[in-house]
């Protein structure tokens, strides 16, 4: 056991601090990126420049070679600077890198880990939830291709994050028979450039617009766009959700830290009329975000062994269980000034930590994952 | 970077639970001597019992990451408690111990002898005066009290035998007259790396009674049949289960984490801070993982019987000692009250 960092590391650490310092954005109030696509975009694109986006990526798909240690100095520095990392499409690319062909990978990774390209991930419907194996978006072979024609898609994705502005969908669809569940689903890039395809962004509970509904109607696809086998699909989309599940990939936790050294700010500032209530309520949320920090560094030094499994979820949980503690602490720390006038987001933010329990595979569906792959629990 | 532990760590685990296989197989309800004894000697014979004793002074010398890998395993167990506190919470109290006092406690260690540290009324540390308990006390051990900012070994005069609800841990009680101010030890270096160590070890001690009941529950959840079916298959008892691993996990993160800054760490607010965090997640989610496996247990986990009565008893021991959960949280918060 040994959590110190080594000499290379460091040195890492230092250099990405020094340009840091010298090229972080002035001032970022929470909120600013999530809501201002172009301005992640271009931070993104000043961090490819710079070398310090897509670190753990190849370098023959503009990648910088490194490794998640690196990743993870990068999201702990990033969040000092109080600055996103680069955009969050880790989990498509990683998607691609494991199971689109050579060819694939080169036309469309480096775009996609440059920033110049877009992408959004089609895979939850009105119907299909937490039960995604009984997604209806239909994929048929187009009978006037012959064996090796195209697809033609219509159906209806939601929840997809970015779908305004993508321009590939990285989508799921029924490509065998209606009730064949996770065997007949098959993973296709969709241009999102023509017609046939309506996007239409839905207005969440804080007022935002970071998702959307995604409508295709006979939208043609070639075959050229199928990734990896068909009727595969249901395969890769699961390993993809093993990437999009831990902290250490979305690098959260530095944004915790910076949230709690407002929050304290915030109790200071109140002097006098701090009670111990408060003060152990925000001392409770620095215990979660402390531990959470070190599971990821746990998690972190298990994924330089082998690939991530289903233990992911229990980083999911409690990366949940943390920011929900903490947003709920926040509310309680700050009071009611943050309903009568939310400037500081202290009240949006909250709204924002209850999705943290549904994203990605929601809580329950998570302790599934636990129950029957971690505990070997009998399933009903 | 690495977090697992190390082979040689691993082997000692595994030595650990071997010797507390043969010797007690189920949680121990014996408060005394000799239940001690039993476990005392294997401890002793392979150099466990002093881990944390220099080797200068006839120990092993290893560092608290080791100990909490005994810690654990202890836990785990339900192995009596006048071993912790020998092996364990005085072991890592030496370098307190003054000078001149110091070989004779190093010797009582190194043989698991027991050796009780004073505490105060309610297992907090330091003692204040007025009653005061003696963690892991059985007649005829050397007891650990505060003089300025040393421990030395005090007189055991009017120390009688006590009961903690912890069914495996020994103590003796003490009632004296309240002290004037507070002991100089509290806000030693010493003093705060001492109770840094020990809330490490008692988060240890916590993750293995935490280990303990979800590996118990998950097999009591897959061989009990209700409605024709293991209630393991139900998602209210599966959930549950989940709920359990996930504190479990975190709280290992939690305790090794707090245990490698405190055995490698030169800054005391540091260390001080990262054992207190893991003393406050611990706490809470031992509580939490004991509370939920006695209801995944139903009845059963409810009769005397059941090794979920020792688990959760221990757990709230536990808890309480040294240092607990509101003053730990104080500590977080960058203040540390004396309370």
């Amino acid at each position: 056991m040994d959590l110190n960092e080594t000499p290379e590391q460091r040195a890492f650490r230092m250099r990405l601090r020094e340009w840091l310092s010298a090229n972080a954005p002035n001032r970022i109030a929470a909120g600013d990126f999530t809501d201002e696509h172009e301005a992640r975009v271009e931070w993104h694109r000043r961090l490819h420049a710079a070398g310090y986006a897509a670190l753990s990526w190849p370098t023959e798909y503009s990648g910088q070679g490194l490794g998640p240690i690196e990743e993870a100095i990068f999201a702990q520095e990033a969040g000092r600077f109080g600055v996103p990392s680069d955009l969050g499409y880790g989990f498509i690319a990683r998607a691609m890198l494991l199971f689109a062909s050579e060819e694939q990978r080169q036309r469309y990774l480096p775009p996609l880990l440059a920033g110049t390209e877009f992408w959004c991930q089609g895979f939850s419907e009105p119907d299909a939830g937490s039960d995604l194996a009984s997604l209806r978006t239909r994929a048929r072979v187009d009978p006037s291709g012959g064996p090796d024609g195209g697809f033609v898609v219509s159906g209806q994705k939601t929840w997809t994050s970015n779908a305004q502005w993508a321009d590939y969908c990285l989508c799921l669809v029924r490509t065998g028979e209606p009730e064949s569940r996770s065997k007949g689903i098959s993973t296709l890039i969709i241009d999102m450039r023509q017609p046939g395809i309506e996007v239409r962004p839905i207005r969440t509970i804080r007022g935002d617009e970071e998702f959307c509904e995604v409508f295709f109607d006979e939208v043609q696809v070639p075959r050229s766009c199928l990734v990896g086998e068909l009727d595969e699909g249901w395969r890769y989309a699961m390993v993809t959700l093993t990437y999009e599940r831990g902290p250490v990939d979305i690098g959260f936790v530095t944004k915790y830290f910076a949230l709690l050294d407002r929050l304290r700010t915030v109790l200071q500032d109140q002097g006098e009329h701090i009670d111990s209530g408060r003060r152990r309520a925000l001392a409770r949320a620095a215990v979660g975000v402390e531990v959470l920090r070190v599971q990821t560094l746990k998690s972190l030094s298990r994924r330089l062994e082998r690939p991530p499994g289903p233990e992911g979820s229990i980083d999911k949980l409690l990366m949940a269980r943390v920011e929900q503690q903490l947003l709920t602490a926040a509310v309680g720390v700050v009071g009611g000034a943050c309903l009568v006038d939310d400037d500081e987001d202290w009240f949006s933010n909250y709204l924002y930590s209850r999705a943290a329990t549904i994203y990605g595979g929601t809580e329950q569906v998570q302790k599934n994952v636990l129950a029957d792959q971690c505990l070997g629990l009998p399933r009903s | 970077m690495e977090f697992e532990l190390t082979t040689e760590q691993q082997e000692l685990s595994h030595l650990i639970r071997g010797i507390l296989d043969d010797v007690c197989p189920a949680p121990v309800r014996d408060r005394t001597a000799a239940a001690a004894s039993q476990i005392a000697e294997p401890l002793a014979e392979t150099g466990l019992a002093g881990i944390l004793v220099p080797t200068t002074l006839g120990g092993s010398g290893a560092t608290l990451i080791e100990a909490a890998v005994l810690g654990e395993a202890l836990g785990a167990k339900g192995a009596p408690g006048a071993v912790i506190a020998s092996t364990l919470i005085c072991g890592a109290a030496l370098d307190l111990v003054r000078d001149t006092d110091r070989a004779k406690v190093a010797d009582t260690i190194n043989v698991a002898d027991p050796c009780a540290l004073l505490v105060g009324h309610d297992l907090s540390w330091p003692p204040g005066g007025g009653t005061e308990i003696a963690w892991g006390w059985l007649e005829g051990a050397l007891v650990l009290a505060p003089e300025g900012e040393e421990l030395v070994i005090a007189s055991t005069n009017g120390i009688s035998a006590g009961e903690t609800a912890d069914l495996a841990l020994p103590i003796g009680r003490r009632v004296g007259p309240p002290a004037r101010t507070r002991p100089a030890i509290a806000e030693s270096e010493g003093g705060r790396r001492f109770l840094a160590a020990a809330n490490v070890i008692m988060s240890s001690v916590l993750l293995g009674h935490m280990q303990a009941a979800l590996d118990a529950s998950v097999e009591y959840a897959k061989q009990r049949h209700q409605y024709g079916a293991p209630i393991g298959s139900f998602q209210a008892i599966r959930h549950l289960c989940a709920d359990m691993l996930v504190d479990v996990d975190a709280s290992r993160s939690a305790a090794y984490g707090a245990a490698w800054t405190v055995a490698t760490s030169d800054d005391v607010d540091e260390v001080e801070r990262s054992a207190a965090v893991a003393k406050a997640w611990c706490s809470e989610a031992g509580l939490r993982v004991c509370e939920t496996a006695l209801q995944v247990h139903g009845g059963i986990g409810f009769t005397w019987e059941s090794v979920m009565n020792d688990h959760l008893r221990s757990t709230h021991v536990a808890c309480a000692s040294f240092m607990p959960l509101e003053q730990a949280l104080d500590v977080v918060a960058g203040a540390r009250a004396w309370i």
